[in-house]
């Protein structure tokens, strides 16, 4: 019963949402180019499906890279900290300076490094979800209990071996928390990346279709556009926690 | 009864800055002796204990040991909550390069020492908390130390949980005959487990008694034996006075 109500409330607040939606519209006489109805919405989707369809591909599966080697790069960076103090404090502050440059004033170099395209994109959602990756992984590295830590060092453990053998399985947790936070921004980045970097044409990826729809005053094919967009981080994240929620069974006592 | 020593402490003392933990504290422990250190909390017991275990090293005196091999349980399990039973037992071997089938044949006749080999593939979050605590035994005697220092096992456990593994322990030393130090604060407990039961004084710790217990032998109906009763008054008596005169000692200065 609760199962049931947890994933039926929510389809109620969207139902309530969609409907004062298109009240207000009716109601204030909001033009089309302003505020689409939903049904104009749905039916700028199911006219013409195929490009909205690309570009959840093309973005999703950019967002997916860029995500994927944030983690490889994210986690490498945290235990390649975590394993040396003086490289940590040496480097770590830079790292925090450099993810507080903003995504939109470094996006023009990333198209003047990677040209236009899908390496100038993914490099923008690395940059973004990376950084969560990094600290959350560095916190838990640093978290095992002391008490575990005292275990091994009385069986005379060498440094290598606390490191793989107790602080990575300690800190599974909060990676698989950071892995979270980041596979949200990653779609972000990605889209982010697309405004500067994205092609138009065939492959349109959703930021470019949002960008056209613009554009051209078609407000309903951008709503479709940025409605897939948050479709699409959802996915990720949602692939995420569920692998995440899997493997942390085994972890949570 | 002419052991020979397996520790000696002579004239140890121990500072922490202002605060004497230890004072001039003399003892010798038999080789496959049970000695049990019993006193007020917060009087120096443990201070001792990792002084015994080279945990820690004396501000004066002398500490001597007559081989090295030596395991610790400490008054929580202290497993690795991802590992399985066996795995959690045979850690030591694996961190001392023991070869994965031999470690893992030695930690599954450590877990039938303490009678849980139909647990051998469990998480420590599926075992009870006395059976945590066995492991933790199991995990000390898998590399078949000649000298284990107990610090508060049981403390955590309920009575009932308490008296049977109190029961095992000595069991598993009138078999094995390793060489036991115990910290306890319960009286009963000391009197039942150990040989000969050294009382401590309140901080600074100084040893006030050396109590005998019955040789033989023990059995659940043991714990409220007359004799068992005699040397436990007896302790008690001790302990108390030593309380009463530091008392008088703090008062008078």
């Amino acid at each position: 019963m609760t199962q049931v109500l947890r994933i039926f409330s929510p389809c109620i607040t969207l139902a309530v949402v969609v409907l004062l939606w298109w009240a207000g519209k009716v109601l204030f006489e909001v033009q089309d180019f302003v505020l689409p109805s939903p049904w104009s919405v749905a039916q700028a989707f199911l006219v013409d499906p195929k490009p909205f369809m690309i570009g959840c591909l093309e973005t999703g599966s950019c967002a997916a890279i860029g995500f994927l080697l944030a983690a490889v790069f994210g986690i490498l960076a945290a235990s390649i900290f975590s394993l040396s103090r003086r490289v940590e404090q040496s480097v770590y502050p830079i790292a925090l300076l450099l993810q507080m440059v903003p995504l939109i004033a470094i996006a023009p170099l990333l198209v003047v490094w990677f040209g236009y395209g899908r390496g100038a994109i993914v490099a923008s959602a690395v940059i973004v979800s990376i950084f969560p990756i990094i600290a959350n992984t560095l916190a838990g590295l640093r978290a095992a209990d002391p008490k575990l830590v005292e275990l091994f060092t009385l069986l005379r453990a060498g440094r290598i071996a606390v490191w793989w053998k107790l602080s990575i399985p300690s800190a599974v947790p909060s990676m698989l928390t950071g892995l979270r936070i980041a596979a949200g921004l990653a779609t972000i980045g990605t889209i982010a990346g697309e405004f500067i970097a994205g092609f138009a044409g065939n492959n349109a990826p959703l930021g470019i279709l949002v960008m056209t729809g613009l554009r051209n005053f078609q407000t309903d094919r951008v709503f479709v556009a940025v409605l897939l967009a948050a479709l699409v981080g959802f996915a990720l994240f949602a692939l995420v926690s569920v692998s995440s929620s899997l493997l942390l069974r085994r972890w949570c006592k | 009864m002419t052991h020979s020593a397996h520790i000696s402490l002579e004239r140890v003392t121990r500072r922490f800055g202002n605060v004497v933990a230890t004072e001039n504290v003399s003892l010798t422990v038999p080789v496959g002796g049970f000695t049990a250190l019993i006193g007020p909390s917060g009087c120096g017991k443990t201070t001792l204990l990792r002084l015994m275990g080279g945990l820690d090293q004396p501000t004066s005196g002398s500490v001597h040991r007559s081989d090295a091999s030596l395991a610790f349980v400490f008054q929580e399990p202290r497993l690795l909550p991802w590992r399985t039973l066996l795995d959690n037992v045979a850690l030591p071997l694996e961190l001392s390069g023991v070869s994965r089938a031999e470690r893992h044949a030695r930690a599954a006749a450590a877990i039938a020492l303490v009678r849980m080999s139909d647990a051998i593939t469990r998480t420590p979050d599926q075992l009870s908390g006395g059976m945590r605590m066995r492991a933790s035994i199991a995990r000390a005697l898998v590399s078949r130390p000649t000298l284990l220092l107990l610090d508060e096992p049981f403390a955590s456990l309920d009575e009932v949980a308490r008296h049977e593994l109190d029961g095992e322990l000595r069991e598993l030393w009138e078999r094995e005959r390793f060489t036991a130090v115990l910290i306890t604060h319960s009286v009963p407990e000391a009197v039942f487990l150990a040989e000969e039961v050294l009382v401590c004084s309140p901080q600074p710790a100084r040893i006030v008694a050396r109590i005998a217990t019955p040789p033989g032998a023990r059995t659940h109906m043991t714990w409220t034996s007359s004799a068992l009763n005699t040397a436990a008054r007896e302790a008690s008596e001790a302990m108390l006075s030593a309380i009463t005169e530091r008392a008088r000692e703090r008062a008078a200065s």
